[in-house]
């Protein structure tokens, strides 16, 4: 059984300015998974999601979706759907009829599903769209985005202005409906740690570069921390690639890539160093952190 | 999900017509509220008149006679073209352009569901005026024959009407197609365009020859004769306005 | 079955496992049904492809199959494959720590020896009643209770 790519891009860049938003992206993602974006504030997420909409054009390379590109291509952007907090709807429009819109423009929109969707979240559907609060926003925005069951669903921060109780339901009714209706879902979102058994994959961008393109597993065993004694740990870390090391007296935690042989791991048992995974979250936030930067507490102005 | 066999199998493209039809019932339904504030408007203003043309006859002693001829007409057609052609231009703005692109469109469809629209709310809103103007006549005739003091003069009969109002439609789709593709150009570069407009006000103060330029045109699209050869230049030219406001929307990015 | 976030061992590898405790507590039977990957993700909130991994990692250990559009299916011999197969890591995973830990607190390999016969001792004198409950129930709704005495 083949697996049709359904986004391709090759040497993506996009510049605004003077500034480099995107820088030579190159990777490819399954169609019907559910994908997880992550970086940064400013990493490039958005321009990238914006990119593979159809908004903004690239400066240089390619990025192709089914095999074709997407700037003005009604066939390709009839079948995705790109939902962010800045979404422009009408903002006199009336909630139904904006949702009264998506069903036209969307083959495969499910409308009992949205009306659904709107009396579990208790949105009168009367209500002008500016008349809405951040949170109502984003939870109506989150009916448009699941609603029309476009094949490729793209979400940005999905899930901003909502409390801990609502982005758990969402993430079950998320889940639900990938399970009952599967397309590709692309996920950018900061709480990664919420997130993380929702995806297959993680896409992790640093400053508009590619960082890494993994199966959420192996993200998942990518580090390990090492707690001890520092003067065992120090040494020991010498030749491994580190992710991140904090000093606290004479104690040590480090954290490293997972390539431990069972010798390794048998000396930092015998030395009573304390080994445990690294969360993905952690994981990400060492790989997308810049050279210079440390705490706060070594911060000087 | 193989898009090519998928959607290109059928004679014509199912995407580019849901699509069209969708953005042309979201311009259209975008502008009901002017519709009928418009309407209201009108007929306010009709009824208006009839009622001070009665008063005047009540409350006043000597033998004086009201007139009130049709001029809903005019007064309607006046204002629909002030007002399309204000709704072309906000049309146009950042705001706007980044609504109409939340949904599946592509730029053709854009510029092809503004010049659909245009024409479409141009009938909608002669039609509104034209009945309004019927209502004016059935009301002014029979005020006429109950008063004895009050005239009513119609000037419309079925034999201006009908080119009246094909006229009308063909001048409400210049001014729209020129506020629209003033407001493109406009939006994509303020300076250039305020530049140049300021370069052209300040030549035609200075010198004769831009103000009888000027003239020229105006003679050129309300001075013609022929119906026929009047229609033709004003759809000709609205057209070609559509086309070169396509332009710069044809490479547009949607930024917020 | 439940699964922790934080522990060293990947959410698949965790659900393996979890089936193959419900193998040996005789909670699934062999050749009959197992658990579907979207029984499994609904369940734990989880994406199906991470449950369809775990599911996998038994399929290629021969632990379950995969019969012909009725789902995955527990494979003869099921149970005592997996004793098997736990039996040789017995060694690695908890007989080594064993071992890194008696030296760091000095104790001599006599000294253990002694120890496990002691609390062997112990453990068969006391009547220690040990209950296993199942936190996952099947589609049917039923819970096992299985009672070990020492």
């Amino acid at each position: 059984m083949s697996v049709e790519k359904v986004i391709e891009c090759c040497n993506l860049t996009k510049k605004f300015n003077m500034k480099t938003a995107l820088n030579n992206l190159t990777f490819s993602l399954d169609e019907n998974k559910i994908i997880g974006l992550i970086g940064r504030n400013g990493a490039g997420k958005t321009t990238f999601l914006k990119t593979c909409a159809g908004y903004i054009k690239p400066s240089a390379g390619s990025i192709t979706i089914w095999g074709e590109k997407v700037f003005n291509n009604i066939d390709v952007l009839s079948n995705m759907i790109f939902v962010d907090e800045e979404i422009q709807y009408d903002t006199s429009s009336r909630l139904k009829d904006i949702i009264d819109l998506g069903k036209t423009y969307y083959k495969s929109w499910d409308n009992k599903f949205a009306l659904k969707l709107a009396r579990y979240f208790n949105l009168d559907l009367n209500l002008k769209y500016k008349k809405l609060s951040r949170g109502m926003k984003t939870q109506f925005n989150i009916i448009m985005g699941l609603s029309s069951r476009s094949p490729l669903t793209l979400l940005d921060e999905p899930t901003l202005g909502l409390d801990a109780a609502i982005r758990k339901e969402f993430y079950n009714i998320l889940l639900k409906d990938y399970m009952e209706n599967p397309r590709t879902i692309i996920i950018s979102s900061h709480l990664l740690s919420e997130i993380e058994s929702l995806l297959e994959e993680i896409v992790l961008i640093k400053e508009g570069s590619l960082v890494l393109h993994e199966s959420v597993e192996t993200v998942q065993e990518y580090g390990i921390y090492l707690n001890g004694k520092k003067d065992i740990i120090l040494p020991f870390i010498q030749n491994k690639e580190v992710l991140n090391v904090e000093v606290y007296g004479n104690d040590a935690v480090a954290a490293i890539k997972n390539d431990l042989n069972k010798n390794e791991t048998t000396y930092l048992s015998e030395n009573s160093i304390d080994i445990s995974k690294v969360p993905m979250q952690d994981v990400c936030i060492f790989l997308t952190k810049s050279k210079r930067e440390g705490g706060f507490d070594e911060f000087e102005a | 999900m193989n898009l090519k066999h998928e959607l290109r199998n059928k004679g014509y493209n199912e995407n580019n017509i849901r699509s069209l039809k969708s953005y042309i019932k979201y311009i259209l339904k975008s502008n009901k509220r002017s519709v009928l504030i418009f309407s209201s408007i009108l007929f306010g203003v009709v009824l208006f008149n009839m009622i001070i043309a009665l008063l005047i006859i009540k409350f006043s002693s000597s033998n004086s006679s009201s007139t009130v001829n049709s001029g809903a007409l005019m007064s309607g057609f006046i204002s629909v073209s002030i007002m399309a052609s204000v709704s072309a231009l906000v049309w146009t703005s950042k705001a706007e352009v980044n609504k109409a692109f939340v949904f599946p469109i592509n730029r053709q469809i854009y510029a092809l569901g503004n010049f659909i629209s245009s024409i479409m709310g141009s009938f909608i809103f002669l039609i509104i005026t034209s009945l309004i103007s019927i209502f004016e006549i059935l009301m002014g005739n029979l005020i006429a024959m109950i008063f004895n003091n009050f005239v009513f003069i119609n000037e419309i009969n079925m034999s201006n009407f009908i080119p009246g109002f094909f006229v009308s439609l063909s001048y409400l789709m210049l001014f729209i197609a020129a506020s629209y593709c003033f407001g493109v150009y406009f939006v994509k570069n303020k300076i250039i365009v305020s530049a140049i407009l300021g370069f052209v006000f300040i030549l035609a103060i200075t010198f004769p020859w831009p103000r009888q330029a000027i003239v020229e045109v105006f003679k050129f699209f309300f001075y013609e004769k022929s119906i026929a050869i009047s229609c033709l230049k004003l759809w000709g030219t609205a057209m070609i306005l559509h086309i070169a406001a396509f332009i710069p929307v044809r490479s547009m990015e949607v930024k917020v | 079955m439940k699964i922790e976030q934080d522990s060293l061992k990947p959410i698949y590898v965790q659900i393996a496992e979890g089936i193959e405790d419900d193998i040996l507590r005789d909670i699934l039977e062999e050749d009959e049904q197992a658990y579907s990957q979207n029984q499994i993700a609904k369940r734990f909130g989880i994406n199906p492809a991470t449950a369809a991994k775990g599911l996998t990692l038994l399929v290629e250990d021969g632990v379950l199959y995969r019969k012909r559009g009725l789902g995955m299916h527990v494979s003869l011999g099921a149970k005592s494959m997996i004793q098997k197969k736990r039996r040789d890591r017995f060694v690695e995973e908890f007989i080594s720590q064993m071992i890194i830990e008696a030296r760091k607190l000095g104790i001599s390999k006599e000294d253990l020896k002694n120890m496990i016969d002691d609390y062997s001792l112990l453990e068969n004198n006391a009547e220690n009643t040990i209950q296993y409950n199942t936190v996952y129930s099947t589609e049917n709704n039923t819970e096992h209770n299985a009672e070990e005495r020492g």
